[in-house]
């Protein structure tokens, strides 16, 4: 037996993701692979990893302060492993160092093994230091911000990425990498923090921007669906408001009384 | 070995994220029960990281004493403070006892004050930095600023009732209907994202893309 209050909540979650699923299949077959356009704060990922190489000073990245089980950000979490594995990649290929700082524990033997992975999987399993390479900072949300903005001024870092559930402390961060010249890219879905990163960086990734980044970044066709399916949900949501709007304007809460049953 | 380690990873979360999934929606006691203990578990294994974290710690900074690397005492001080928390802690019994109540606030407490404080400064030095009318993007965001930093002062208000109401609108209708529409593509991107983990397409989670 449902919720009160959960009919809409489980239509709607079902219908999405039945969408999605079927977006999946058909790029996954290839019977429809969608086209999906550069994006500029992604292409810029690679870009401050050449330029941190040329200048031979180290690449910086944090995964957030939230855990891998935040009942808000979890999602920011994982999506910053993905772009993590990316980061990790792409800094071996240029041969520049790479820096990852973490704060909550539970993030940090995923991080090592994602970096680790990387390493051993770019012929260069003697570079990667155990404890130094993926650093535990602090739990403590200002212990982890001391720690991380002293590192970036001993080592000078050249690009620096935050991505992840990251709270009062992301202005700080990222203007200390501001201060060091590093080129930065950014992402969020936190829309507190968002505005502290655009003023802060070079790039930012906006809210679901962060979230499809492994999409993005994969040549696999299947995962371009899912972003397929994502848009899709998205002009349902626009035609419900709309759908809506003009029926309230009417008079009727048809729509009103489904959503909150 | 690792594609068995991955295949029996990937079924666990499919079974978990469904049983947490379902117990939001469905009116179940042995759901709800059983959902209980998985995120009880959840957090026993959050306990335990914290101990790779520890080890991790010690091994890092033990190195540097060692190798008398140029930040040597700060990792000495840390490795200190970390006894020193732990063995209070474990004496008293509590993390509530007045001792450890009083480390926390001694020390621990007026130094994360200062480090939040400082975001009033980064406010200030980030502003001066984006407010800088270098193109019609930033003069939109300045002009904006202006209007709702003259909404929240006084000073607006007394110069003529109607700058708070320019303010009012731009809070009102462009920053709630742009955060809603965020909000709404971040619900629907973060379905996406967990389904892509529940089935298995997303890797990076169980340690990293083969």
């Amino acid at each position: 037996m449902l919720f009160a209050g959960k009919l809409s909540w489980t239509v709607i979650t079902l219908v999405f993701s039945v969408l999605m699923f079927v977006a999946l299949y058909l790029a996954s077959k290839k019977i429809y692979v969608p086209h999906i356009r550069e994006h500029a704060g992604i292409q810029a990922i690679t870009e401050a990893i050449g330029r941190a190489a040329e200048m031979g000073r180290p690449v910086s990245f944090s995964p957030g302060t939230s855990s891998i089980y935040d009942a808000k950000y979890a999602g920011d979490t994982a999506a910053a492993l993905r772009i993590l594995d990316y980061v990790a990649r792409e800094s071996i290929k240029s041969g520049s160092k790479l820096i990852v700082g973490i704060a909550p524990p539970t993030v940090l033997p995923v991080a090592q093994a994602i970096v680790k992975t990387a390493y051993t999987a770019e012929g260069k399993a003697e570079e990667y230091v155990e404890g130094d390479t993926v650093r535990f900072l602090s739990p403590d949300q200002w212990g982890f911000t001391s720690n991380y903005m002293g590192m970036m001024h001993r080592e000078r870092v050249a690009a620096n990425f935050l991505f992840g559930g990251h709270a009062a402390e992301a202005l700080i961060l990222a203007e200390t990498g501001a201060t060091v010249g590093a080129m930065q890219v950014a992402g969020s879905t936190n829309v507190y923090q968002l505005p502290m990163f655009i003023v802060s960086c070079d790039y930012t990734l906006i809210g679901e921007d962060q979230l499809a980044a492994a999409a993005y970044l994969s040549p696999d066709p299947a995962q371009k669906g899912v972003v397929f399916g994502q848009d899709l949900a998205k002009l349902i949501s626009v035609a419900l408001i709309v759908i809506g709007a003009i029926l309230a304007t009417a008079g009727s809460k048809i729509l009103l009384t489904f959503l909150k049953s | 070995m690792a594609g068995i380690w991955r295949t029996t990873a990937t079924a666990i979360l499919l079974v978990v994220s469904l049983v947490i999934l379902f117990d939001f929606a469905f009116k179940n006691p042995a759901l709800q029960s059983l959902a209980t203990d998985l995120s009880n578990w959840a957090v026993v294994v959050g306990a335990f990281a914290l101990g790779i974290g520890a080890y991790s710690l010690i091994l890092r900074h033990g190195g540097m004493i060692a190798k008398k690397r140029p930040v040597w005492p700060y990792s000495l001080l840390l490795l200190v403070t970390m006894f020193v928390f732990t063995v209070t802690g474990l004496i008293t019994g509590s993390i509530t006892s007045p001792q450890y109540n009083w480390i926390y606030s001694t020390f621990v407490m007026p130094v994360s004050s200062t480090l939040y404080g400082m975001n009033a400064f980064f406010i200030a030095s980030a502003s001066y930095r984006a407010f800088k009318a270098r193109s019609w993007e930033a003069i939109v965001l300045l002009v904006s600023a202006i209007f709702l930093m003259l909404k929240n002062a006084p000073i607006g208000g007394v110069i003529s009732p109607v700058l708070p109401q320019i303010g009012g609108v731009i809070w009102d209708f462009a920053g709630a209907t742009g955060m809603r529409a965020l909000l709404i593509g971040i619900g629907i991107g973060t379905l996406a994202l967990g389904l892509r983990v529940i089935i298995g397409q997303e890797k990076t989670p169980l340690g990293g893309a083969e």
